[in-house]
C-alpha cells in the first residue's frame, strides 16, 4: 500500500483528568503499532508520564512537553510532519488543530489532516455550526434562539414550549444557566439575567431535562462504508452528565424503528462531516413524542468509544488506525486472534454490559456531591452478564473497592433524605434506587421521580426478590443458583450466611451452578474463536479453556479512583508485557473499561469480572496459574489467597510498609534491592528549600543537584539501613531531610508507583520489567549492572495534577490520595 | 430560489438504472463504446463505464468529445476548420454500438453536433443517447434512449448539474430566475 | 414459573422456564441474532411454523405495540430466549409479550443458554424441535415422527385479493407471505396497491394493467411451490417492471433458470456486509435466508449478480439482462434491521417511470 504521507504527528492527551484516564493511551498505542506496521513514522507530543505509548516510540520521536499551540508549532517546524492526527488527544488536541488551521499552518506546510475533517473540527464547541450541519441533513437539534429583550424571550419560550433554559451568549463557557418550568420562573430568570449581563443577549433553549439520553458510536471509511459499533443507553435521564450516568448497552428500551432512525442519523452526520475513523453522537429522545434531538457530536476518541470497544470487543482503535491510512473496512487486516470478517460485520451482541461511574467524594469530601450536567466521576467499572440483573449487580460489585463483596447498606438513610436523593442524585445512586424499591415504592412512582425508564425498576425489583430468597432460604442449593443467575457473588452469600466461601462453592456444585465463561465478541456466536476476552455467567457452555503451558494471573486495579491509579494501571500493563516476555501465558482480570491493562494486545487472555474473592477463586480454579500478581493495597485478598496456598506476588508493592522516622522529606535515593545486592539507581528531589510533608509531595525532580561525593556518602548510609533488614527487596526508596544541619536519612519505603514510572522516564530503563524478572527469577544481575552503568539520565520534572478546579473545590495542597494525573517536562 | 430535484442517492440510482438499461438494449456490452460530451457528460460516461466494467468484468472504451466547433447555433470563425476533439485517439467507432452521454438534454443542438462529429470519425452500428436529465423544449427531432429523470421545466429556469468529480458533490437543482 | 423443555431432533434436551402458552408444539428451529425488534420477528410470516431462538439478551422489554406488527396473524411455533421480561413500559403498549403469546397459543421458554444453542445448531445444521412439558422418550418419538408441512405459503398468504389504495403508481404485490413492511413502503410512496394471492396466473395480473409487480417475501422452500408460479413470473417480467424479495427473489431466480441450494444453517441477522457490485457500496440489511442462488447456475441464466454478501459470498441480488426486473435476497424495509437499502423501492418506481416513458415513446414511433 502506498501512502501520501510518511511522518505523522500525533497530539497526545496530556495528563489524565476527570473524563480522561488511560483510554487515549490505549488508542494511541494501537494506532502507533499500526503505523509502525506500515512503516509510517510517528512523532508524538505528550507530557503524560503514565503511558505505554512513551515506551513504544524511540526517544527521538517523543517530544515531552506541555501540549500547547507554541509547542505544536515548534515541533512542526522542527520535524516537518506531512500529516497530523488530532483525534487521539481529546478535545484539547482538536482545539489546537483548529488554531493550526486558522493560522494556515497546515495549508502552508502541506500537512494533511487525518481522522477528522476541517468541518468537524470547526464544528466542535460551536453550536451554531453544528446546528447548521444537522439542519442540512434534516435531523433535529434542540430548539434555541438568541433574544435581546424580555418580550422576545417570553415569545420564544411560548413558541418552543416550557420548560426552557436561559443561558447567556458568551464565547467562554459560562456556568450560569437557569431551568424555567413556568412563566414565573422565566420572569425571575430574565430579571436576573438582564440585570447582570452586559451583553443584553441570552439564549432561550428548550429544556430536554428528563429526556432519554442515547449515544451511538459509528465508524466510517474513505469509501463511505459505515457501521454502527454500539448504542449506549444512559439509564439516567438528560440532566446528569453522561460520564456520571449508569450506561447500558445494547439499547434496551427503544423500538427497532427508533433504533434505525438513530443509526441513520449517526450515518448522515458522519457523511456530512466526512469522518474517517470513529465518531460519537449523543441524542436526547423525548419519551412522549418519540422525537429525538442530536445533542452532541464528538469525532475524537473518548471514554464512550472505549466503552463501546470493551462491550463489543470490536477493535475500534486498531481498525480505525487503518481507515485513517485510507484502507476500506473490507480490506482492514487484523492480528490473527481476530477473524478477518470482524471489521466489516456490524456488531451484534448476545450479552449486556453496564457501566457504573465512580466518584471521588470520599477523597475530596469538600466537593459538591450532587450529580448534574458537569461531570464529576473519575472512573468507572463495567459488569457483563447474560441478563440485565446480572450485569447490573456485577457492575455494582465491581465498583466497590473492597474485595469483601459487601454492598454499602442504605438502611440508615432517612425517608426524607432518600426522597431528596431520588430527586437530586448523588453517588451510590443505584443503591438508593434499590433501597426505595425495598421500602415499597412502585416502579411507576420512581420513574416519575427520577425520569428513569420504569423497565429498570422492574429489573432492580427482580434483584430484591432474589435478595429476599437469600435472606429467607439460606444455605440452599436452589438459593445459590438463583443468586448466581442474578449476579450475586459467592462472597456476598458467604458474608450474609456467615460461612466460608468454600461452602457456597459446594452448594453451587450440588445444583450444577458452576461459572461458565463466555467470549465477549461482536457476532452473537456466529464467528467462533475470535476473542480472548471473557465474562462469567452460570450457563451450559464454557468457552474459556486452561492454557497448555504455564500461565500468570494478574489482578487489575478495578475502577479508577483518585490516587496513583492511572500510574498503577500502566504498571499492571507493563507487568503483563514482561510476564509475556518471560514465557508466561498472561491473564488479566479487570473491570475498568478505560484501563490500558485490559487492551487485548498486551495479554493472552482478559477476564472482565468483579475483583472480588469469589470471582478470583473461580478463575484460579479454572486457569491454575503458576503465579498470581495482586496489587499491594489489597490486604484482604492477599491474606485470603495466601491462606489457600496460592503462589502470589504483590505488584505494585504495598505502599504502606515504609519504616520512617519523620513525616517530612526533602529528597530520596532509589534502589533496586535483590537478596544479596543493593543497586543505587537515581536520586530524586522533592524540595530542598523546605522539607515536604510526605503526603503532600506533588513535585519531583531528578536527578538531585548535589555533589557526587555527598551523594555517594548518603548512598552508603542508605545501603546500610536497607541491608539491616531482610524486608527490603525490589524497588526501594531511602528518604532524607535536608536542613541547615545537613542531610539526614529518615528511613526506607517501597518506591511509590508514580515515582517508579518517573524513574523509568528519567533512566530510560523499564524498572517494572526488571522487577518482574526478579519476581520470576529471571533477573540477570550482570545485565542489570550493565544497564545501570550505561544509562543516560534525563533531567526531568514531574508535577502531580489534582482535580480541584473541575470539582470546584478551593484547596491549595493536594494529598497524594487526591492525585488525578501528572505531567512531566524536561528541566535543566 | 434553488430547488434540488436529484440528490446524491437519486443520481446514483439513475446511473445504475441507465447502466442496466444499456445492457438490456444492447443485449450485453460487447462492441460498446461510450462517448461523453464535454465536461459533465464525460464524468457520467466514465461512471457508467465503470459500472458496466464491475458487472461484466470487461473493459469498456470511453472517449470524450468537445462539440463546441460543431454547434450550429454558434457563429464560427470561417478560417478555422471544424475539428472534432476526441480525447482517446485509439478509439474506433466503426461498427460499434456507441452510447453518447450528456448531462442535460434541452434543445437537442449539442447532441446533433455530437452526432455529426461521431459520424465523421466512422460508421457506428448504432448510436444511443443517455442523459441524466431531459428537460424538454426540443428544437430538433432528437430523443434520448436512456433518461435519468424527466424534469419538465420552463425556459426561464436553469438546470444545474453538479458532480463530485468537479463540483465536490452530486446533485441536480433547478434555479428559478 | 413452570419447568419446560426444548428438545431437538438430534436428541438434545434443554430445561427452561415456561412463558406464553403451555401448548406442546413442533417446528423447525432457527436462530435470529438481531439485537432489537422481537415483535417484528415474531409476527413475520416468514417464520411460519418455526421455533425462534433469540440471541438478543432479553426480550419482552417494551411489550407489544401497534406499530411493530409485520402481520396480524402470528403463526410461529415457539420462542426460545435466555431472559424474558414480563413488562411493558412502552407508551403504546397495552399488552405484554407473555399475554400476546398466550392469546395466540404460542409457547415460550426462557433460561436457555441461547449462545450455546446457537453454537450447537450452527455445528449440527438445521433441525426440528419441540417445546414440551416432559423430555421423555415419548416426546422425542413424537418429535421424530412429526412431518413438517411444506405448504407454508398457502397457509399464510392471502387467499383473496385486496386493495391498499393510494394516489400513485398502480402496483401489484403477489403475496407469498407478505410482511407489512412492504405495504408500508409502498404507502409511503403513495402507490395504489393491489395484493393478489400467490397462485394467481399471469393473465389475471396483466388484466389489471399494473405499472409494476412485486413478488413478496415468504416462508419455506421455493421448490415446494408449483411450476405455475415460475410460468407466471416468466410471463409478467417481459411485460411489466418487477421487483422481488426473499422468497420472491428465489422464485425469480428459478423462473430464469438459475438454481438454488440450501444453506447448512439458516441465517437470520443483519450484521453481514452486502456489497452492491455496480457501485462497491456496502450496506447492511435484514437477512432471513434458508436458500441461496447457486453461483454456477448464473452463467447459464439470463441474470446479472447485483449484490453479494461479503461474509459468506452468497448472491444477494439479481437483475434480468433483458427486462427491467430485479430482485434481492434480503429485506430492504428492515423490520427489524437496517434500512440502508430502502431506496430499492425508489429504484423500482424509477424503473417503472423509465419503462412508461419508453412505452409512450415507442407508441410515438408507430
Amino acid at each position: 500500500m502506498n501512502f501520501k504521507f510518511h511522518k505523522v504527528l500525533i497530539i497526545g492527551g496530556g495528563p489524565s483528568s476527570i473524563g480522561h484516564e488511560n483510554e487515549l493511551d490505549a488508542a494511541t498505542f494501537q494506532t502507533i503499532l499500526t503505523f509502525q506496521k506500515f512503516n509510517i513514522e510517528t512523532v508524538l507530543l505528550d507530557n503524560n508520564p503514565f503511558t505505554l505509548t512513551m515506551d513504544l516510540l524511540p526517544d527521538q520521536d517523543i517530544f515531552i512537553n506541555e501540549i500547547n499551540y507554541s509547542n505544536v508549532l515548534k515541533l512542526i517546524k522542527k520535524v516537518h510532519p506531512d500529516a497530523i492526527l488530532p483525534t487521539l488527544g481529546g478535545l484539547h488536541a482538536i482545539r489546537l488543530c483548529k488554531e493550526l488551521i486558522h493560522q494556515n499552518i497546515l495549508k502552508n506546510q502541506g500537512i494533511k489532516l487525518l481522522g477528522a475533517s476541517q468541518l468537524a473540527i470547526f464544528m466542535i464547541n460551536n453550536p451554531i455550526k453544528m446546528g447548521r450541519i444537522i439542519k442540512n441533513i434534516h435531523e433535529n437539534i434542540v430548539p434555541s434562539t438568541i433574544v435581546s429583550s424580555r418580550e422576545n424571550a417570553v415569545y420564544i419560550a411560548r413558541k418552543i414550549g416550557l420548560p426552557v433554559i436561559i443561558k447567556p451568549v458568551s464565547k467562554h463557557h459560562s456556568p450560569y444557566r437557569q431551568n424555567c418550568k413556568n412563566f414565573n420562573q422565566l420572569d425571575h430568570a430574565l430579571d436576573n439575567f438582564f440585570k447582570h449581563s452586559s451583553s443584553h443577549q441570552c439564549i432561550v433553549e428548550k429544556s430536554i431535562v428528563g429526556y432519554k439520553e442515547l449515544e451511538t458510536i459509528g465508524i466510517r471509511d474513505e469509501s463511505g462504508t459505515k457501521i454502527l459499533i454500539s448504542g449506549l443507553e444512559n439509564i439516567d435521564a438528560v440532566g446528569i452528565h453522561s460520564g456520571d450516568s449508569i450506561i447500558i448497552t445494547p439499547f434496551q428500551t427503544i423500538t427497532d424503528p427508533e433504533y434505525q432512525k438513530i443509526r441513520n442519523a449517526t450515518f448522515k452526520i458522519m457523511d456530512a462531516l466526512r469522518v474517517i475513523g470513529f465518531c460519537h453522537v449523543q441524542f436526547a429522545l423525548d419519551p412522549t413524542t418519540k422525537r429525538f434531538f442530536v445533542t452532541k457530536i464528538t469525532p475524537s476518541f473518548s471514554r464512550s468509544i472505549t466503552l463501546a470497544a470493551k462491550a463489543t470487543n470490536y477493535p475500534i482503535a486498531a481498525v480505525c488506525s487503518q481507515l485513517i491510512l485510507g484502507r476500506t473496512l473490507e480490506h482492514v487486516s487484523l492480528p490473527s486472534k481476530y477473524s478477518h470478517l470482524i471489521p466489516i460485520m456490524e456488531p451484534t451482541l448476545d450479552h449486556v454490559v453496564i457501566k457504573m461511574p465512580l466518584w471521588p467524594f470520599d477523597n475530596v469530601p469538600k466537593a459538591s456531591h450532587h450529580l448534574n450536567t458537569v461531570m464529576k466521576s473519575v472512573g468507572s467499572t463495567i459488569g457483563i452478564g447474560r441478563t440485565i440483573e446480572e450485569a447490573m449487580l456485577k457492575a455494582l460489585r465491581s465498583s466497590q473497592f473492597s474485595p469483601r463483596d459487601v454492598l454499602p447498606s442504605m438502611q440508615n438513610l432517612s425517608d426524607d433524605n432518600m426522597i431528596n436523593q431520588l430527586i437530586h442524585p448523588r453517588q451510590n445512586r443505584i443503591l438508593v434506587l434499590i433501597e426505595a424499591l425495598r421500602r415499597g415504592y412502585s416502579p411507576a412512582e420512581l420513574a416519575e421521580l427520577t425520569k428513569i425508564d420504569q423497565f429498570y425498576f422492574y429489573k432492580l425489583r427482580n434483584l430484591l426478590v432474589v435478595e429476599n430468597e437469600i435472606i429467607n432460604h439460606p444455605l440452599r442449593s436452589s438459593t445459590v443458583k438463583a443468586a448466581h443467575n442474578s449476579g450475586f457473588g459467592d462472597g456476598m452469600l458467604a458474608e450474609t450466611w456467615n460461612v466460608p466461601i468454600e461452602k457456597i462453592f459446594d452448594l453451587g456444585q450440588k445444583c450444577h451452578s458452576i461459572p461458565t465463561y463466555k467470549a465477549i465478541e461482536s457476532t452473537a456466536g456466529e464467528v467462533l474463536n475470535t476473542s480472548s476476552s471473557y465474562y462469567s455467567s452460570y450457563e451450559k457452555e464454557n468457552e474459556s479453556h486452561r492454557f497448555k503451558s504455564d500461565s500468570a494471573l494478574v489482578i487489575g486495579r478495578g475502577g479508577n479512583q483518585l490516587g496513583p491509579n492511572t500510574a498503577a494501571d500502566y504498571y499492571t500493563a507493563q507487568t503483563l508485557i514482561q510476564l509475556h516476555h518471560s514465557g508466561y501465558q498472561t491473564i488479566i482480570m479487570n473491570n475498568n473499561p478505560n484501563s490500558i491493562s485490559l487492551c487485548p494486545k498486551i495479554s493472552n487472555k482478559q477476564y472482565i469480572e468483579p475483583i472480588q474473592l469469589g470471582n478470583i477463586l473461580d478463575i484460579i480454579y479454572l486457569e491454575q496459574p503458576k503465579i498470581i500478581f495482586i496489587p499491594g493495597n489489597r490486604h484482604y485478598l492477599v491474606r485470603e489467597l495466601s491462606k489457600r496456598h496460592f503462589k502470589i506476588a504483590i505488584i505494585p508493592p504495598d505502599q504502606e510498609t515504609g519504616v520512617l522516622r519523620d513525616s517530612k522529606a526533602s529528597f530520596g535515593i532509589d534502589f533496586f534491592v535483590t537478596a544479596n545486592h543493593c543497586h543505587p539507581i537515581s536520586t530524586v528531589q522533592f524540595n530542598l528549600k523546605q522539607p515536604q510533608q510526605l503526603k503532600l509531595i506533588f513535585k519531583y525532580m531528578a536527578p538531585l543537584k548535589m555533589s557526587s561525593r555527598v551523594i555517594k556518602n548518603l548512598t552508603s548510609q542508605a545501603i546500610n539501613e536497607i541491608k539491616s533488614s531482610s524486608e527490603w527487596h525490589g524497588l526501594v526508596q531511602a528518604l532524607f531531610i535536608h536542613n541547615q544541619n545537613g542531610n539526614h536519612l529518615i528511613g526506607v519505603r517501597p518506591l511509590k508507583i508514580t515515582e517508579t514510572v518517573f524513574l523509568n522516564r528519567v533512566t530510560g530503563i523499564n524498572w517494572i520489567h526488571e522487577l518482574i524478572k526478579y519476581y520470576t527469577h529471571q533477573l540477570d544481575r550482570n545485565k542489570l549492572i550493565h544497564l545501570l552503568e550505561h544509562q543516560e539520565q534525563k533531567h526531568l520534572e514531574m508535577v502531580a495534577k489534582f482535580p480541584f478546579r473541575q470539582l470546584k473545590v478551593r484547596t491549595k495542597n493536594g494529598l497524594d490520595s487526591q492525585i488525578v494525573g501528572a505531567k512531566i517536562e524536561p528541566k535543566q | 430560489m434553488e430547488n434540488i430535484v436529484i440528490n446524491k442517492m437519486a443520481m446514483q440510482r439513475a446511473l445504475t438504472r441507465i447502466t442496466y438499461e444499456i445492457i438490456e438494449k444492447n443485449k450485453g456490452v460487447n462492441n460498446l463504446v461510450i462517448i461523453g460530451i464535454k465536461t459533465r457528460g464525460v464524468f457520467l460516461a466514465k461512471r457508467i463505464a465503470n459500472r458496466l466494467e464491475k458487472l461484466e468484468n470487461v473493459k469498456i472504451p470511453v472517449a470524450s468529445i468537445d462539440v463546441t466547433n460543431y454547434r450550429d447555433d454558434i457563429e464560427h470563425d470561417k478560417q478555422s476548420p471544424k475539428k472534432v476533439s476526441v480525447t482517446n485517439d485509439n478509439i474506433s467507432v466503426e461498427k460499434k454500438n456507441v452510447i453518447l452521454v450528456d448531462d442535460v438534454l434541452y434543445t437537442g443542438r449539442t447532441v446533433r453536433a455530437a452526432l455529426s462529429a461521431i459520424l465523421e470519425l466512422g460508421r457506428p452500428r448504432t448510436i444511443h443517447l443517455a442523459v441524466l436529465v431531459d428537460r424538454g423544449h426540443r428544437e430538433l427531432p432528437i430523443r434520448a434512449d436512456f433518461v435519468g429523470k424527466n424534469i419538465p421545466s420552463s425556459q426561464s429556469e436553469k438546470i444545474r448539474v453538479l458532480m463530485k468529480e468537479i463540483d465536490g458533490k452530486d446533485l441536480v437543482e433547478i434555479i428559478k430566475n | 414459573m413452570a419447568t419446560r423443555y426444548l428438545i431437538l431432533e438430534d436428541g438434545t434436551a434443554y430445561q427452561g422456564k415456561a412463558f406464553g402458552s403451555r401448548a406442546t408444539t413442533t417446528g423447525k428451529i432457527i436462530v435470529n441474532s438481531n439485537m432489537l425488534g422481537y415483535q417484528e420477528i415474531i409476527t413475520n410470516p416468514i417464520y411460519h411454523d418455526q421455533i425462534i431462538v433469540f440471541t438478543q439478551p432479553s426480550i419482552g422489554n417494551i411489550g407489544i405495540n401497534h406499530k411493530s406488527y409485520e402481520s396480524i396473524s402470528t403463526s410461529i411455533k415457539g420462542v426460545v430466549t435466555h431472559e424474558y421480561s414480563d413488562i411493558s413500559t412502552n407508551r403504546l403498549s397495552k399488552l405484554s409479550l407473555d399475554d400476546f403469546l398466550k392469546q395466540r397459543n404460542i409457547p415460550g421458554i426462557s433460561g436457555i443458554d441461547t449462545r450455546e444453542l446457537a453454537h450447537h445448531l450452527r455445528k449440527h445444521g438445521a433441525m426440528k424441535a419441540s417445546l414440551v412439558d416432559v423430555a421423555d422418550q415419548h416426546a422425542f418419538d413424537q418429535l421424530n415422527a412429526t412431518v413438517l408441512t411444506n405448504q407454508q405459503v398457502s397457509q399464510v398468504a392471502t387467499p383473496k385479493p385486496y386493495p391498499n389504495p393510494g394516489t400513485g403508481l398502480n402496483i401489484i404485490v403477489i403475496d407469498f407471505g407478505l410482511k407489512h413492511g412492504i405495504l408500508k413502503q409502498l404507502s409511503e410512496r403513495h402507490c395504489d396497491t393491489i395484493v393478489l394471492p400467490w397462485n394467481v396466473d399471469s393473465k389475471n395480473i396483466l388484466d389489471l394493467d399494473p405499472d409494476g409487480i412485486i413478488l413478496s417475501t415468504g416462508p419455506g422452500s421455493p421448490y415446494d411451490l408449483p411450476k405455475s408460479v415460475l410460468k407466471m413470473i416468466q410471463n409478467v417480467q417481459k411485460r411489466v417492471p418487477l421487483f422481488a424479495m426473499g422468497l420472491g427473489h428465489e422464485l425469480f431466480a428459478l423462473a430464469n433458470h438459475a438454481s438454488l441450494y440450501q444453506l447448512k444453517i439458516d441465517y437470520h441477522n443483519s450484521s453481514h456486509p452486502i456489497k452492491e457490485i455496480i457501485t462497491n457500496h456496502v450496506l447492511y440489511a435484514s437477512q432471513n435466508q434458508e436458500y441461496s442462488v447457486d453461483n454456477q447456475s448464473i452463467q447459464n441464466s439470463n441474470l446479472i449478480v447485483t449484490y453479494r454478501d461479503l461474509v459468506n459470498r452468497t448472491i444477494q441480488g439479481l437483475r434480468h439482462r433483458d427486462y427491467p426486473a430485479f430482485s434481492v435476497q434480503f429485506s430492504p424495509d428492515g423490520g427489524p434491521g437496517p434500512t440502508d437499502s430502502v431506496d430499492l423501492y425508489d429504484e423500482f418506481l424509477e424503473n417503472i417511470s423509465s419503462n412508461m416513458n419508453k412505452r409512450s415513446s415507442r407508441n410515438d414511433e408507430f
